[in-house]
């Protein structure tokens, strides 16, 4: 932690895991040099911002699936004369 | 004297038919269209308004933002006229209508929207996710994002409503207490219509205030897209 609190600049935070280069002009993803899965899906370039919201709407859209078809399957529970004696008895 | 409160907010009917569509339209009819090459004073003044508002309002826009100069015109000007003329007495103001507002701003928010994945989709899709967002915090953020892009049509609708209703209901109800003090209290009267007089005043001033701020964000929303 008292490694993190001493790197103030983002950009050098970002140097722990990847290799950058410092390009004049607008920021791009091409200064950012992450490998494996960090070069899709790292919060801090195009690409992968962009997989990660659609990564989170997939996540999203396979949870409601998953209660629907869920809610579908499960069978609707149906009185018995065994529940039914026993509703007399008490 | 109306009947009730909100008399003023009900849709107008003259003889049984509704005359809203011809209240709308009748703002336009304010602005003549220049058809002479040097026109004459209420013309040029007009020219010169919209050339002030469309050099302000598009400096920060690039090609493809400036080809919506004559909607984002057209919609100071429709929504600045329709206030003003609401402010005289006894008139319907459109804009007090949710479902008016709700008709403009969605459209253009949506227009903007699709414009942005058109043009700009991977740009579009990550103004989702703020840069440099850690890690567990990405889908809240997400789903945060998203609710703040599709509050934006309803915000822009209600703030307009709101504001234009909202001093409508004042007026009238200072207008009122005014008119009611003067037999009771003569001096109380008099600085109750010194408030309404400064709050007409007011008035005006968020007619034209609110006309800008619809079209500034809309603006906005647009710049962010292009």
């Amino acid at each position: 932690m008292g490694l993190l609190h001493a790197l103030k600049d983002t950009t050098s935070r970002i140097g722990f895991f990847c290799q950058i280069e410092i390009l004049v002009g607008p920021e791009t993803d091409a200064q950012f040099h992450f490998t494996g899965i960090k070069k899709y899906y790292k919060s801090y370039t195009l690409t992968g911002r962009m997989n990660c919201v659609l990564a989170t709407y997939r996540g999203i859209a396979l949870i409601v699936i998953y209660f629907k078809l869920r809610s579908k399957t499960t069978p609707a529970v149906k009185a018995t004369q065994m529940d039914f004696k026993v509703y007399l008895i008490f | 004297m109306n009947e009730n409160l909100f008399a003023s907010f009900t849709t107008p009917t003259m003889m049984g038919l509704p005359i809203v569509v011809l209240i709308i339209m009748f703002p336009s009819i304010l602005f003549p269209s220049p058809n002479r090459l040097v026109n004459n004073r209420l013309v040029s003044l007009q020219q010169w308004l919209v050339q002030l508002t469309s050099k302000q309002m598009l400096a920060i826009h690039n090609h493809k933002g400036q080809t919506w100069a004559l909607m984002l015109m057209s919609l100071i000007l429709f929504i600045g006229s329709t206030n003003l003329l609401g402010l005289l007495p006894h008139s319907f103001t459109p804009t007090t209508q949710l479902s008016m507002n709700l008709g403009m701003a969605i459209p253009l928010w949506a227009g903007t929207v699709i414009t942005g994945f058109r043009r700009k989709t991977k740009a579009s899709l990550a103004h989702f996710l703020p840069q440099g967002t850690p890690g567990p915090l990405i889908p809240m953020l997400v789903i945060i994002e998203t609710i703040s892009l599709f509050i934006q049509p309803v915000a822009l609708a209600v703030r307009l409503t709101a504001n234009i209703t909202a001093g409508h209901l004042l007026m009238h109800l200072i207008g009122g207490a005014a008119l009611a003090l003067m037999n009771i209290s003569t001096p109380v009267a008099l600085i109750t219509f010194i408030i309404l007089i400064l709050l007409t005043i007011l008035e005006f001033a968020v007619a034209l205030i609110q006309a800008y701020v619809f079209t500034l964000l809309v603006s906005l929303y647009l710049h962010d897209n292009t």
